[in-house]
């Protein structure tokens, strides 16, 4: 029997897929695209660090609170015009951004890129999860890890080339053409799958959402320039964990809630989330100190330092698929556990590098990793669904991705403080500078050493916190089907 | 290789524990691959801290240098400070027609001798891989890392060592000396005076050919003698 829509029509599946993928990626491409793009932008429109640095805050902080919104847009618009009414906008924001003259509209134009991938990208999730069966939801999980895991890690290595070679403005420009396709093929080939139910909006949880997330993104992006102890910093996550309180209070409370917080009675999608978030911060942390590495030790630029970590993020785009496949064949649990261990194995080295590490080994650790990474994120994302009934799937997808998106941010913020701590501590005196340069480079270089030796052992001990609590996984693999509801919310 | 060690062992833990059915054989085949993996990561790092797999190895390459200074009566060996600490340069000099100097790096030092002839003999420790074997099993990385570097330049005794900035000073000052004041005149052409007069005393039956002599040689020496203050107020400064 072909695979129907809502509305009884038959779905070209593989078309719908490879539309719904190729948008995905370009819009979550935009997570990072920007990093290299910072000294450009700065000179162009004459800002310092830590205004250009809101072109990322913002756009995460958008991205973020949208999330938790997907649960309910997902129930409340059809698929196919929720996707494209995602993806025009996002469209929108691109174009503002592409013809930007003035650092201000270039931010609004980012704010809206985000608002639109905030709903693209639990969606596509939702909709690989009911376009497949449970037995085949890993495949289907896996092919979205290539536009959700190598998407951002491509970024930094494309607007790197695309700097050097055109200019800021072509890395929103380039998405333009890709965009109308891509809406072009969405026409005809994504169709109504998500099941429509009407819920009500309730006006508190979207307020309480939005303030509870978006203050705790703001102040754990803060952390690198402010600190901890600062008060703004403190003040922030202090806010947005009461209010997120709150928030979580109010669910339990609500008949139809915005977001049903009780998917995380069952036990196997709770710990499906913690680990394929302690998977996600293991590999966010290294992908974002390795460049620094690379940039300032060995000197290189950012697109150098972008094409030795490529290999990794294209390993991850290679196996997120084949994991996907094994899922569906034998469960989560032995995946979970050579993940982590290939995760924390192959970050040791990384824990001792030294100033002259070869790049050709650097390349290939940490395709390992990304080996490891592959075989732990998507499937656990896949099995922590299947144990949950069909009508929690969009609010399984919200709080995956939510508590996803806040574990990246706290390491994020952990991980640079405690660079910049155990660098600052180790540091020469700034008047060797220009006492004896070349003194200074060597004990400099040492002190950074330092910092990211530090910043390497936390990933390797959250890596081994994953590979113990991987222990608690069934060994079975659930299928939605047989959960029923009555079963999550007792 | 190690990479092709790294490789198969990752792949060959990832088959042996995941593709295969539970039993004996996956465990013992894990195991292998899991040691194989595991000591391919370890001896990357070994290979990178410790430089296993490579000895130190000393070599000694001397050449002669020219003075790199723009005239040729005045050979100098000119250098540049790295830093204002006093203790690091970075030395000018002239091989084989063009003009280089030492590096600039944390790892080298130099030394100042005087002896016959110019020359620069740089003495290099550096880590080499210890046969063909480790050197293709690492796939040749890092071979040749300089440990340490010591030039010593030895310069005759001609030679002044000046640093640029003096360097510049003094072709200013003797740029100056090409027109001398009225004072300077009359001093010189005094000197010359007594020195004529001199020679006479010693040989009153000097014919003219022998005074240009005199005269010549006179100058010669009141030249020097002013190049070598110029020099000497140079570094003094």
């Amino acid at each position: 029997m072909p695979v129907q829509d809502r509305h009884g029509k038959a779905i070209n599946v593989p078309l719908m897929v490879v539309t719904l993928i190729v948008g995905v990626f370009i819009t979550v491409l935009n997570q990072t695209i920007l990093t290299t793009a910072f000294p450009t932008l700065m000179k162009a429109f004459d800002i310092s660090t830590g205004t250009v640095q809101w072109l990322t805050t913002g756009f995460m902080m958008v991205n973020g609170i949208m999330i938790p919104v997907s649960a309910y847009l997902s129930a409340k618009v059809s698929t196919k015009w929720l996707y494209i009414g995602a993806m025009s906008i996002f469209g929108i924001g691109t174009l503002v951004a592409f013809i930007a003259n003035s650092f201000p509209m270039l931010l609004a134009g980012r704010l809206i890129q985000a608002l639109g991938v905030g709903i693209t990208m639990p969606l596509l999730q939702n909709i690989m999860l009911n376009l497949f069966p449970p037995e085949k939801r890993g495949t289907a999980m896996g092919l979205t890890g290539l536009a959700v895991g190598v998407a951002p890690a491509i970024g930094p290595t494309l607007s790197g080339w695309v700097i050097d070679n055109s200019g800021w403005r072509t890395l929103f420009g380039m998405l333009l053409p890709v965009v109308v396709i891509v809406l072009i093929l969405s026409l005809f080939f994504v169709k109504d799958v998500l099941p429509t139910s009407d819920p009500k909006l309730d006006i508190l949880s979207l307020i309480e959402s939005s303030f509870g997330f978006g203050s705790l993104l703001y102040g754990f992006s803060e952390v690198s320039s402010r600190g901890w102890g600062d008060a703004i910093v403190l003040g922030s996550i202090a806010f947005g964990l009461v209010v997120i309180v709150l928030f979580v209070l109010r669910q339990l409370k609500l008949d139809d809630p915005f977001i049903q917080v009780k998917v995380f009675s069952s036990k196997i999608f709770t710990i499906s989330t913690i680990l394929s978030s302690i998977a996600n911060m293991a590999m966010v942390g290294v992908e974002m100190i390795l460049p620094l590495y690379l940039q300032i030790l060995h000197g290189k630029s950012a697109l150098e330092s972008g094409l030795t970590l490529l290999p990794g993020a294209l390993m991850m785009g290679v196996m997120s698929p084949i994991t996907g496949i094994v899922f569906d064949r034998i469960g989560a649990k032995r995946l979970a556990q050579l993940g982590f261990f290939l995760l924390a194995a192959a970050t040791l080295p990384f824990a001792f590098i030294t100033a002259d590490t070869p790049s050709l080994f650097i390349t290939l650790i940490y395709a390992v990793r990304m080996f490891g990474v592959a075989m732990v994120m998507m499937p656990l994302t896949t099995n922590g669904m299947n144990a949950l009934p069909m009508d929690l799937i969009r609010h399984g997808t919200a709080v995956n991705n939510t508590v996803r998106q806040i574990a990246s941010s706290m390491t994020t913020a952990i991980l640079v403080s405690v660079l910049s701590n155990v660098t600052d501590n180790a540091s020469p005196v700034k008047q060797m500078l220009t006492t004896d340069p070349l003194k200074y480079k060597h004990l400099y270089f040492n002190a950074t050493l330092s910092g990211y030796h530090a910043a390497f052992w936390f990933a390797i001990g959250f890596s081994i916190l994953g590979w113990a609590l991987t222990f608690f996984l069934n060994k079975k693999a659930v299928a939605s089907r047989d959960v029923t509801a009555k079963e999550v919310r007792a | 290789m190690i990479i092709a060690t790294l490789i198969i062992g990752v792949i060959g833990l990832y088959l042996s524990f995941i593709m295969m059915k539970n039993g004996t054989w996956r465990v013992v085949l894990s195991a292998i691959f899991g040691v194989i993996m595991i000591g391919s990561l370890y001896l990357v790092n070994a290979n990178d801290r410790s430089h296993f797999g490579m000895e130190k190895v000393t070599t000694t390459k001397t050449v002669t240098i020219t003075s790199a200074s723009p005239s040729k009566a005045l050979p100098m060996l000119l250098h540049q400070d790295v830093g204002t600490s006093g203790k690091r340069q970075v030395y000018i000099y002239k091989v084989a027609g063009k003009t280089t100097h030492t590096k600039a790096d944390y790892l080298v030092s130099n030394h100042v001798v005087t002896g016959d002839k110019a020359t620069v003999k740089s003495v290099k420790t550096a880590w080499v891989y210890k046969n063909d074997f480790y050197k293709s099993f690492f796939a040749n990385q890092n071979n040749h890392k300089l440990i340490k570097q010591v030039n010593t330049i030895t310069i005759p005794k001609t030679w002044t060592s000046l640093s640029t900035k003096q360097a510049k000073a003094l072709a200013k000052r003797l740029k100056a000396a090409q027109n001398p004041t009225a004072t300077q005149k009359a001093q010189m052409t005094a000197a010359i005076q007594q020195a004529v007069v001199q020679a006479k005393m010693k040989n009153p039956s000097m014919t003219a050919a022998q005074q240009k002599q005199v005269i010549a040689q006179a100058k010669a020496k009141l030249q020097q003698a002013a190049i070598q203050q110029a020099i000497k107020a140079v570094k003094a400064e």
